[in-house]
Parts: C-alpha cells; sequence; structure tokens
C-alpha cells in the first residue's frame, strides 16, 4: 500500500474507532425499556 | 493483463478458499434458523420469517466485519497474507447474503402493500425525534448498495476499465458503508434485541474491527517515520553474490523498514525493484522476467526492469532501486525511488 493511501485508511478509522462505538452506546443508552405495568384504567362511573 | 473481459481464473487455492467460506455460512444460517429458537429467552419464538431475516442479517454483518478486519489482520501478521488474497470472494459472498436479507425484509413486511415496496421500505419509520422507531432502513439500505456496487465491479475487468484509483475510490466506500450498517444495526436490531449476547457481539465485534486498523496504522506509522529518518544516509544493503542470482528470476531482500525488494538478473544486467505487484500485492520476486519485462506469477502483471513500468498502454509503476557493485557483489540502496523511475540496468560480468 502507498503512504498516501494508508494516511488516508489511518484518518477514516480514527474517525470511526471514535464515533462508531460512541453512536451504538447512545443508540443503546436510548432504547425503550421494558413494558411497565400500564397505568389503572378508570372506567366512567355511571351516573345514578 | 488486458482490458478485455476474461473470466475468473479458478485455482485450487481459490476454489477451497470458497468451499470453506460457503460452508461456514452454510453452518451458520443452519444453526441459527434451526437451534435459534431453542436458545432466545422469549415466552413467543419469532416467526420462521423475522428469523430468516435475523440469520441474513446477522451473518451478513459478521462477514463484512470479517472483511474489514483481514487487510490490518495481513498488515499485522503475514501469515494472514494468504486470506487476503482472495478477499474479493468473500465480499461478493457478503453481498449476496446481505441480499438475502433484504428480499426476506421485502417479502416478509411488505410483501402486500399497496405502494411500491421500495417506497414502503424507506417510510416504514418515521419517528425522527426518538431513537425507538428512527428511520434505520435508510441506512442499511445505502451499505447494501454500496456492497452491490462493491461487488459488481469486483472482477479484474472493472479494474482495468475504471483505472485503479477510481476503482479504489470507489471500493473505499465501503467504510461509508460499514458506519451506515453499524446505524442500522444500532437503530434497528438492537433496539429490540433483549438478548444481551446479540447486544455484546456486535459492540466486540465493532470494538475489535476499530482497534485492529488503529493498531495496523500505528504500525505503519512507526514504520514509516522510522524509514524516513535512516532515508536521509541509509547504509547500501549487501545482496549477495552477482552470479548468484538465477537467469530471468530474482533474489528478494527484506528490509529491516519497508517494502521486500527484488533483484532480477536479464542477461548481464540487474535492476531491483519493489517485491510488491500493483494489482494486488502478489509477490513479484517470485516471478520471472518474460519477453523483457518482469511477470508476476499471479495475474501476469508485467512491469519493465528499467523504471518498473508497465508496458503501454498499462499505467501500473512499482518502485525501483539503485544497485552497484563492489567486488562481485550487489550493493543495494534502501531508499525506494518513486515509482517508475528510471534506473539504468546494473551490468555484471558473466
Amino acid at each position: 500500500m502507498q503512504r498516501r493511501h494508508r494516511a488516508a485508511h489511518r484518518r477514516i478509522w480514527i474517525v470511526l474507532a471514535a464515533l462508531l462505538p460512541l453512536l451504538l452506546l447512545g443508540a443503546l443508552a436510548l432504547r425503550q425499556g421494558d413494558p411497565r405495568e400500564a397505568a389503572p384504567i378508570r372506567l366512567s362511573e355511571r351516573a345514578p | 493483463m488486458s482490458a478485455k473481459y476474461k473470466p475468473v481464473s479458478w485455482t485450487r487455492s481459490k476454489i477451497r478458499y470458497d468451499v470453506v467460506v460457503l460452508s461456514w455460512i452454510a453452518i451458520y444460517l443452519l444453526v441459527y434458523l434451526r437451534l435459534g429458537p431453542h436458545l432466545a429467552n422469549v415466552t413467543l419464538p419469532p416467526d420462521d420469517q423475522t428469523l430468516a431475516i435475523k440469520a441474513y442479517g446477522s451473518c451478513a454483518f459478521l462477514l463484512l466485519t470479517l472483511v474489514l478486519g483481514i487487510g490490518p489482520l495481513a498488515r499485522l501478521d503475514r501469515r494472514f497474507l494468504p486470506v487476503l488474497y482472495n478477499r474479493r470472494h468473500l465480499g461478493v459472498m457478503t453481498c449476496a447474503v446481505a441480499a438475502g436479507h433484504v428480499l426476506a425484509v421485502l417479502d416478509w413486511y411488505f410483501a402486500y402493500s399497496p405502494t411500491p415496496p421500495l417506497a414502503a421500505l424507506l417510510g416504514a419509520d418515521t419517528s425522527f425525534g426518538q431513537v425507538h422507531g428512527f428511520p434505520f432502513i435508510p441506512f442499511g439500505l445505502f451499505g447494501f448498495v454500496v456492497l452491490l456496487a462493491m461487488a459488481a465491479t469486483s472482477h479484474d475487468f472493472w479494474l482495468a476499465f475504471l483505472t485503479p484509483p477510481v476503482w479504489k475510490a470507489l471500493h473505499m466506500a465501503v467504510y461509508a458503508a460499514y458506519a451506515a450498517i453499524v446505524l442500522h444495526v444500532g437503530l434497528g436490531a438492537l433496539q429490540d434485541a433483549r438478548d444481551p449476547t446479540f447486544t455484546a457481539v456486535v459492540l466486540l465485534s465493532v470494538v475489535a474491527l476499530c482497534s485492529l486498523h488503529l493498531a495496523a496504522a500505528r504500525q505503519e506509522h512507526r514504520r514509516d517515520a522510522a524509514f524516513s529518518r535512516s532515508a536521509a544516509d541509509p547504509p547500501w544493503i549487501d545482496a549477495g553474490q552477482a552470479n548468484a542470482i538465477p537467469e530471468s528470476r530474482a533474489i528478494v531482500v527484506r528490509l529491516a523498514e519497508g517494502e521486500p525488494v527484488a533483484i532480477f538478473r536479464h542477461g548481464n544486467h540487474l535492476s531491483a525493484v519493489s517485491h510488491v505487484c500493483a494489482h494486488q500485492n502478489g509477490p513479484l520476486g517470485e516471478g520471472r522476467v518474460v519477453d523483457g519485462c518482469i511477470t508476476c506469477p499471479w495475474h501476469g502483471y508485467q512491469y519493465r526492469l528499467e523504471d518498473g513500468c508497465a508496458p503501454p498502454p498499462f499505467t501500473e509503476r512499482i518502485a525501483t532501486y539503485r544497485l552497484k557493485l563492489a567486488g562481485g557483489r550487489v550493493l543495494l540502496d534502501p531508499r525506494p525511488n518513486q515509482p517508475g523511475t528510471r534506473v539504468p540496468p546494473l551490468e555484471i560480468t558473466a
């Protein structure tokens, strides 16, 4: 591999190594949690 | 060496390589499809189609990680070079498995869609304001299109037709494709995955791949820097007796820094060039001189002895080196000339 080509590869992977794990961890951190217990549904009280 | 189309020249090693890779792909898919439902810790196992989508998708992701990891592995340890030589075959297989994933998605989710499948695919998720439901499919589609373009142009015909700079630039797009596919997985499959194994595999593969590339880049950067420092006034290297080099063949001199050098003998003349072919890094020093040109043993790429240039109309060039004689021994200047630099062949006595 020529030097210029190697330098381009090096720059690309420095950027990817910084970005990709961060993006993945961010996506994991923000992922929706398991379904929780739903709020109780109030049935309308029948008018007397 | 021609811009005309030539079929892939199958060799025993290529066939063995493809058989091994195809077998592993088949085993992975079978294990995933057969054992996956039993291993999943869920009340309701996924249906067959969903399982197929996940099997093809995860297989394509792992194959792509492997394809991208072969380059730095081979640069860090030369024992991985044989895996590098047929990497294009692995890339084409990755694209085929990814196509299986795309087709399975279209068949399962959009087969009965009243809108065209592609439009339905791109408009499936519209929650731009949150991670869950974020449109992750366009990232995967972009990655697939790049893989498809690379697989379609992976043959040597396209390398010659597009010229190496354009072809290399096109194939560098695989990094953008990889980033897009990581986003596709992170915003898609990982959002629903409750199985920590899958999450761990994705995370570890991304970290391992980035680490490999950084380690290889660091090693090469150090080597280049050391070579630049020593290039100011390097000692000439004793390459042995001039008459020990067989006619039309070469000896290979491995330098402490930089690429190995092949010293060819043609009649009573010696010429030194890079041992590495500009086409696919083939071992030029294991080739021979045919019709006055150095001929790579792998694909027959040729270079002139005096300047390392491929004969017209071809444009490949390799680095040349200076030689001198001292008491019947050949001395090599380890500083490479720019590829294509003319160096008059060194005359020796028969």
